[in-house]
């Protein structure tokens, strides 16, 4: 065994310094003093009997981390000095309905705590813990830890978690996270049917709940989008990426450029009853070209858009929101319905418009968004 | 004996007879307040002194005499150090010290106290001297802290007497004539030496700019003024912002201060006239951005904002989002430029701000204040005291007025503070009691206090309410539970309530 080191000294992370021992022997330095030291120690202490490490000196530098980053880092570091890993059985977890309102999915970097905490304070729709491209390579091993023991110990309230895996790192991932039980499993760079399969088997039967969301973000993923919605049955949305999508068209990002993909996109979505959801907008200070994307492409179709900075959830909400007019119009639709039932009637008519089956749907949809948005 | 908030008190410290704290509005004061000096000046006379040296010499002191300061120049002060260190050298001793504030920059002071120059400390203590104190170095008598509002009531019911008041001012007149807002070291509104100059014996100004008589605007009246020194500088403007003077920038404070002003919009007593109170803290300064914005975009005309005045209430009168600022102290210089230009941007002393014994304060008409906490606990009471390791670090600034008068008090406070949680089961010190608090806003929801039964009607279902027992549980969940700090039986500090009972005591921390 050598000298291991795991962690950041950023704030409210820890780093955690292993290297062989003659007895099990636990140095703590603490940013407050001894106030958590007994706490922190029977922590370490719980994780190495566990594991039935006797022989090692570890070292923790607190730097205001809570309980389940500093047992993260230890299980990464041990992990990597010796190469044991306990396995737990995954936590319980309430899935979610395959329609529920993702009008916003927050992306959480997977290897920042201080992100990681509060990610379930703002009230985003989704949560998507990042292991991929938010995460330096040298950090993805202790991120995987931190995303797991994050899902199991802490508390995001009532956002749906979802976890961004590594293409090329899959079994490693799904073997951690799955730990954590999150409700879906965001898969990158998705360019045919076959990268789905290759997820669905390596699956463990236990996580029929569990949901993907494929990340389409190549001109071939946008190609073969209808084939890729159909793949599982887990899949209960199509991502849309724009960055790496830009780049393989070599265009310019632009409305024009994009068109014609997100198009394609919401078609094979809502040909296969799935959601449509789209990419992030880069500019954080900019929410009025936040708005004015996020209300073209609810025209369009989609069902939601990927978030990088917490103030940019409740301009989105917001534009999903129906205005008062769109509502009133719908409860007026909904009542011409049911008086023309009422008289027996399969058809009604509103100020001369006639009111079919595909109106009453729209009218029920606004209605239901205005619910979700506490409007009414 | 246990006061009202659970706190057990001997019945004396040091020489003082111990009142407990019974309630926010149970004591009644004694009919007469402490008797105003007289002086005589006759034509021809002159205040002025040669030197500092000339003016404590005229100015009567001796041992065992009591002095005061006033911390309007806060972390740029140049003038405590300077008179006490003349005061030390002219062999003067035992001497109270009544100062409104103390700050870091008045760290020499210790070795003051360690040779008995000063062996009393009547005042709040910011930094290293308390936690010199918390160390129990001990003064003869335990330091005593006061809200600015119950400093004002102390000195004005005689309960402290000051032999000596030392005035720094930014200019003045050779005949004591003199304000705080003008000149290289203006600092804006002269809150605290307003009350010391009407109730102290000898009053002496101290300025770096003497000018023409009369100088005007008038703050402190030649009436109440013996002596004059000039000297060549009091202070370092550019230091007279401490703390946190810029707004927060993480989102989850952010989010916090957003859903303060929904609170306070669905609450319903954000309407034309509303009046509020805000502080200099990162979180602070965003509701009062946000309140802004608010006002702004649903045409809300303010009545009027007390202070602590910064910068963003500054931008609230300017554009006519609020009628009038009222102002005790200045916190940055856009606020002392704005009360040198604005006649809206009126100064007031800290009777007028919160003293609970007179003909009413102005804490009384806020519809809202925005305070700070280091700890809270699930009866709502509020420690701004010492940190979580005991240690005395903080002076109770306007909180318990505040927090009295104000119908809506807000405490901002993040659940976490890196791993400590900020709601106890108990807070370490009592500073300002529960039953004057009335909404706890966290990150993760908003406590409110049971008291409140009409507030909570209001809000519930329409913002993140959460009861303050799950919020505690919930923080110790993630973290687990700190340690309690151990303390000996030695007293350093008593915590006074505005109406000058006994909340708490601070005791010296004993070492691990």
């Amino acid at each position: 065994m050598k000298k291991i080191q795991v962690g950041t000294d950023n704030k409210n992370d820890c780093v955690v310094e292993i290297v062989p021992g003659k007895k099990r022997v636990i140095h703590l330095l603490s940013k407050t003093g001894d106030m958590f030291e007994k706490h922190i120690k029977d922590l370490t202490q719980k994780i190495l009997v566990d594991q039935g490490i006797k022989k090692i000196h570890i070292t923790i530098q607190e730097n205001g981390a809570l309980d389940y980053v500093i047992k993260s880092r230890i299980e990464a570091a041990l992990e990597k000095a010796l190469g044991i890993t306990r396995m737990k059985d995954a936590v319980k977890r309430k899935p979610t309905p395959k329609n529920k309102a993702r009008r916003t999915r927050l992306y959480v970097p997977g290897n920042n705590p201080r992100m990681i905490t509060p990610a379930g304070i703002y009230g985003s729709d989704c949560i998507i813990f990042d292991l991929e491209d938010s995460v330096p390579v040298h950090q993805k091993d202790a991120a995987r830890y931190l995303v797991k023991n994050a899902l199991r110990d802490l508390d995001f309230g009532n956002s749906e978690l979802w976890v961004r895996i590594n293409k090329d790192d899959i079994e490693k991932d799904l073997s951690q996270i799955l730990q954590g039980s999150p409700q879906g499993i965001c898969i990158p760079k998705v360019e045919n049917s076959e990268d789905i399969y290759t997820i669905e088997k390596m699956m463990p039967g236990s996580s029929g709940q569990i949901k993907f969301m494929p990340i389409i973000e190549s001109a071939r993923g946008i190609i073969n989008a209808p084939q890729i919605a159909t793949a599982s049955k887990r899949i209960v949305a199509l991502a849309f990426g724009a960055e790496d999508l830009t780049h393989d068209l070599g265009g310019e990002r632009s409305w024009g450029t994009l068109a014609y993909s997100r198009g394609a996109l919401v078609l094979a979505a809502k040909a296969s009853g799935i959601q449509a959801l789209d990419t992030i907008y880069p500019d954080t200070r900019d929410e009025r070209g936040l708005r004015e994307e996020t209300k073209k492409i609810r025209a369009m179709g989609f069902d939601g858009k990927g978030v990088i900075h917490p103030d940019q959830i409740p301009p989105i909400h917001d534009c999903f929101t129906p205005s008062t007019q769109e509502i009133k119009d719908a409860q007026a639709i909904i009542k011409a319905l049911q008086e023309a039932k009422k008289k027996g009637l399969g058809v009604a008519s509103l100020e001369g418009k006639m009111i079919d089956e595909p109106v009453e749907r729209k009218a029920k949809k606004i209605l239901s968004l205005a619910k979700q948005n506490h409007t009414t | 004996m246990k006061n009202k908030v659970g706190r057990d008190l001997p019945p004396q410290i040091g020489t003082r007879k111990i009142r407990g704290y019974r309630g926010a509005f149970a004591i009644k004061p004694i009919p007469t307040k402490a008797s105003l000096p007289t002086r005589c000046m006759y034509p021809g006379e002159s205040k002025l002194c040669s030197s500092l040296d000339d003016a404590i010499k005229k100015s009567g002191l001796c041992n065992g005499g009591t002095i005061s300061f006033h911390h309007h120049l806060r972390n740029g002060d140049r003038v405590i150090n300077r008179v006490i260190d003349r005061i030390a050298k002219m062999g003067i001793r035992d001497i109270c010290l009544v100062p409104s504030a103390l700050f870091p920059v008045h760290k020499p002071l210790i070795d003051h106290i360690k040779k008995g120059v000063i062996t009393q400390i009547q005042g709040s203590l910011n930094g290293p001297l308390g936690a010199f104190i918390s160390q129990g170095k001990k003064l003869e008598e335990p330091v005593v802290l006061r809200s600015h509002g119950g400093r004002a009531r102390a000195i004005a019911a005689g309960e402290v007497t000051i032999d000596v008041a030392f005035i720094a001012a930014p200019i003045a007149d050779d005949y004591g004539n003199c304000n705080g807002s003008l000149g290289d070291s203006a600092f804006g509104a002269m809150g605290f030496p307003i009350v010391d100059s009407l109730y102290a014996h000898t009053v002496v100004i101290i300025t770096d700019n003497l000018q023409p008589y009369p100088v005007t605007p008038i703050s402190i009246p030649q009436t109440r003024v013996d002596y004059v020194v000039c000297i060549d500088s009091i202070g370092d403007p550019q230091r007279i912002k401490t703390g946190t003077m810029e707004i927060t920038r993480s989102p989850a404070r952010l989010l916090m201060a957003k859903n303060v002003v929904r609170l306070l919009d669905e609450s319903g007593v954000l309407r034309d006239g509303f009046s509020f109170q805000a502080g200099a803290g990162g979180t602070s300064l965003a509701v009062t951005k946000f309140l802004h914005d608010h006002m702004k975009k649903k045409n809300i005309t303010g009545g009027f904002a007390m202070g602590g005045i910064t910068g963003y209430v500054v931008n609230m009168l300017e554009d006519g989002s609020i009628n009038r600022i009222l102002d005790a102290q200045s916190f940055d210089l856009s606020a002392v430029e704005s009360i040198r230009n604005n006649p809206f941007h009126q100064e007031v002393s800290h009777i007028m701000f919160g003293d609970p014994h007179t003909g009413g304060c102005v804490v009384n008409r806020q519809d809202a204040c925005f305070l700070g906490a280091t700890e809270v606990d699930l009866d709502f009471n509020v420690n701004v005291n010492t940190h979580s390791d005991g240690v005395l670090l903080h002076g109770i600034g306007g909180h318990q007025d505040a927090a009295a008068g104000s119908d809506i008090t807000v405490i901002l406070a993040p659940l976490l503070r890196g791993r400590v949680p900020v709601i106890r089961e108990k807070v370490t010190t009592v500073t300002t009691p529960g039953d004057t608090v009335d909404v706890i806003a966290t990150e993760y929801g908003m406590a409110i206090n049971p008291l409140r039964d009409d507030i909570i009607k209001r809000v519930k279902g329409k913002l993140p309410i959460r009861d303050i027992t799950d919020l505690y549980k919930f923080a110790q969940g993630m973290t687990g539970t700190p340690r309690k700090v151990e303390f000996t039986d030695d007293i350093v500090a008593v915590i006074e309530y505005r109406d000058g009972t006994v909340l708490d005591t601070v005791r010296k921390v004993k070492k691990g």
